[in-house]
């Protein structure tokens, strides 16, 4: 340890469990599978929007009369604005996809099953705040895309029987969406869904930590089971260079293609039709198949039934096989919602 | 990680490419999408019009009751400097004689139109103008069009007009470049003001006693137009009944009023024009184009007329860069 280092070390006693934490032993079927990946990437992608969200903070205007020009002065006259915002929009939807790997890589190994029950409901909760994430931001351009969405959004809240009304006039801090709205929903972007995921990244770890990885699922990988690379460097190396290449995918898709901002948002209009962002589009198209009197069978009963059936999944399937192809009935049922999803985004395309 | 475990990277990339940059490979309807090129010009013939798609607009009355417009077929292009934008539309007459001075024989009478093509761009974001487009401004939202006053609700909205012109402005190749606010006064009819100028502009080709012509084009009587400098004294002498000569000496504006070049083209029965301005003049009279930039803006057409007697684009444009 340098001197430096040790003087660090006797005053914060940090240096035991700093050394504990890169030495941590990470088997070699882990080590050796891009798909053990993702939750490092989750987790460099969300620094990355936590950094960029400061950035952004430092010139934008909360406000419904200001938002719109903060956000343009961003996108278009601020030196590497444009950059900056750009791996924020994208990084979002980088979020979102790297969560759902993550999320699906954990379901087919059957990383849930006991004693790793709480750390799929930390990550079943991650999941949906990712979401939170995208919904909430949408509207803090103040443009006609994300004001219209958040209109609709804010009603689908609304459809909800009996509480509705109190959960919409929650969401938009009034009856109609304006200053109270954005205030709340730049609230919840910045300061709410940051510290709570941040609190819930930390549980996730320290669980990951506690129960170590969950075992392999196939043969090559029990045999590798009993050799072992520390966390530093091998696995930090790794995940570094993926983070590098995805931050390299982000500048591209940055420059190539400006994030979008449309006009200003228009409360007068009427011609505007709302979309939201690309991952609510399956959710969007399936509201089309529920009209009228069905809306809460989509608005409360599905996604109801969805968030009930991931969170009661590691206590229902309590059984011994890890294998996906031994597990039927999980693995059927994970490729159907895939295809459901990847089928109504494509229709709502 | 291995070697073969690089496609997983690759398709993992690849989703994230193609979710994150879906979008429309086309451009939009009502979408103006101005392509690059090395140079921008006026010459409505020229190669860097091949690869810049084409968008069309039906334009439709602007005042209840009148005829619908000729579709105008626009584009555009940019260079790291300017933007010049291309528009195309039928139109049976070159209607040249705006206020002409016309010769019965006995005495000289004044009259006659021009046809006009104009452009209106918001000069700072404004959603009213972005959602509805210039029929909502211009029009003051108001159907009735006795009570139009062509002017803005709020200080804060101001929209740069550029209003080519067949007989006061493309003879001498620029577009009337202006802009609207609110009233100045209470008892003012419009928010319309000429952009700032330095010199130049059209001067009325009036006898000292206004009550004909003081000059003809050097070049003969058939002219259609008199420039600045090219203007000869009438000669009575010369005149017989049905002469028309042009009721003002043309000369390009200097300053922020002639910014926008212009080259209006009549012939087939259709007009082609040009009109190039720089990306930003630096005058505080004019909008600013950022490409990469999204920008709403509507356009006018004018056939033989002037005032409100003209058809706009019923959909708010945009102007979109590539």
């Amino acid at each position: 340890m340098s001197k430096v280092g040790r003087w660090i070390d006797e005053r914060t006693g940090l240096g035991g469990p700093v050394r504990s934490f890169l030495n941590y032993a990470v088997p070699g079927y882990v080590h050796k599978n891009a798909l053990y990946m993702l939750g490092g990437l989750t987790l460099i992608i969300f620094a990355l929007q936590a950094f960029t969200g400061i950035l952004l903070a430092f010139f934008y205007d909360p406000s419904t009369e200001g938002a719109y020009n903060s956000v343009d002065f961003i996108t278009y006259t601020l030196p590497l604005g444009w950059l900056i915002r750009g791996i924020h929009h994208y990084g979002a939807s980088a979020m979102v996809i790297l969560t759902a790997l993550h999320m699906l890589r954990t379901y087919f190994f059957s990383a849930y099953k006991k004693p790793r029950e709480i750390n799929w409901l930390t990550g079943v909760l991650l999941l949906f705040l990712t979401l939170a994430f995208g919904f909430t931001g949408y509207l803090l351009p103040w443009d006609q895309k994300g004001y219209w969405a958040t209109n609709v959004g804010t009603r689908i809240a609304g459809s909800v029987p009996l509480i509705g009304d109190a959960l919409m006039q929650l969401m938009r801090g009034g009856a109609n969406l304006g200053q109270a709205t954005l205030t709340r929903f730049f609230a919840t972007h910045v300061l709410l869904l940051p510290a709570t995921l941040a609190l819930l990244i930390a549980v996730h770890i320290f669980q990951l930590r506690y129960h170590g990885m969950s075992p392999a699922i196939t043969e090559k990988g029990k045999k590798e089971g009993g050799k072992f690379v520390p966390f530093f460097p091998y696995w930090v190396v790794n995940d570094a260079i993926a983070g590098l290449g995805m931050l390299a995918i982000l500048i591209f898709l940055s420059a190539t293609q400006r994030a979008p901002l449309e006009f200003p948002a228009d409360p007068a209009s009427s011609n505007f039709v709302p979309r939201p962002e690309w991952y609510f589009l399956f959710y969007y198209q399936m509201l089309k198949y529920f009209p009228g009197g069905l809306e809460p069978v989509a608005t409360v009963l599905i996604p109801l039934f969805i968030f009930g059936s991931m969170v009661l999944l590691p206590f229902i399937d309590k059984g011994e096989e890890r294998r996906p192809w031994k597990k039927p009935v999980t693995t059927i049922a994970a490729v159907f919602y895939i295809v459901v999803i990847v089928v109504f985004t494509a229709l709502a395309l | 990680m291995k070697l073969s475990q690089m496609p997983f990277l690759f398709v993992a990339g690849s989703i994230m490419l193609a979710a994150c940059a879906s979008g429309p490979a086309t451009s939009p309807p009502n979408t103006l999408t101005a392509v690059k090129v090395d140079a921008v010009s006026t010459d409505a013939a020229a190669s860097i019009w091949a690869n810049a798609p084409k968008t069309t607009t039906v334009t439709k009355a602007a005042k209840k009751g009148a005829a619908d417009g000729s579709t105008v077929t626009l584009q555009a292009v940019y260079d790291g400097t300017s933007i010049a934008i291309r528009a195309e539309w039928a139109d049976s007459t070159d209607s040249w004689q705006r206020n002409v001075w016309k010769y019965d024989g006995a005495a000289w009478k004044r009259g006659g139109d021009q046809d006009r093509f104009s452009m209106a761009f918001p000069m700072s974001n404004n959603a009213e103008f972005a959602s509805k487009g210039c029929g909502a401004i211009c029009h003051n939202q108001e159907t009735d069009d006795t009570k139009w006053w062509m002017g803005t609700d709020n200080a804060d909205t101001k929209i740069d007009l550029w209003q080519w012109q067949s007989a006061a402005t493309n003879p001498v190749a620029y577009a009337d470049d202006a802009w609207w606010g609110t009233k100045p006064t209470i008892t003012s009819t419009t928010g319309r003001r000429s952009d700032a100028n330095t010199g130049g502009g059209a001067k009325a080709n009036n006898a000292a006693d206004g009550k004909g012509p003081a000059f003809v084009n050097k070049s003969g009587l058939d002219a259609h137009y008199i420039l600045a400098g090219e203007e000869v004294a009438l000669d009575m002498s010369k005149i017989a009944s049905g002469a028309v000569i042009p009721g003002s000496i043309l000369a390009p504006y200097t300053g922020s009023r002639g910014d926008v070049a212009a080259k209006g083209v009549y012939a087939d029965g259709k007009w082609v024009l040009v009109m190039v301005r720089k990306l930003n003049t630096g005058n505080e009279d004019d909008a600013v184009f950022t490409p990469s930039k999204p920008v709403p803006f509507g356009i006018g057409l004018f056939n033989n007329a002037g005032d409100i007697d003209h058809t706009i684009s019923p959909d708010v444009l945009t102007l979109a860069w590539k």
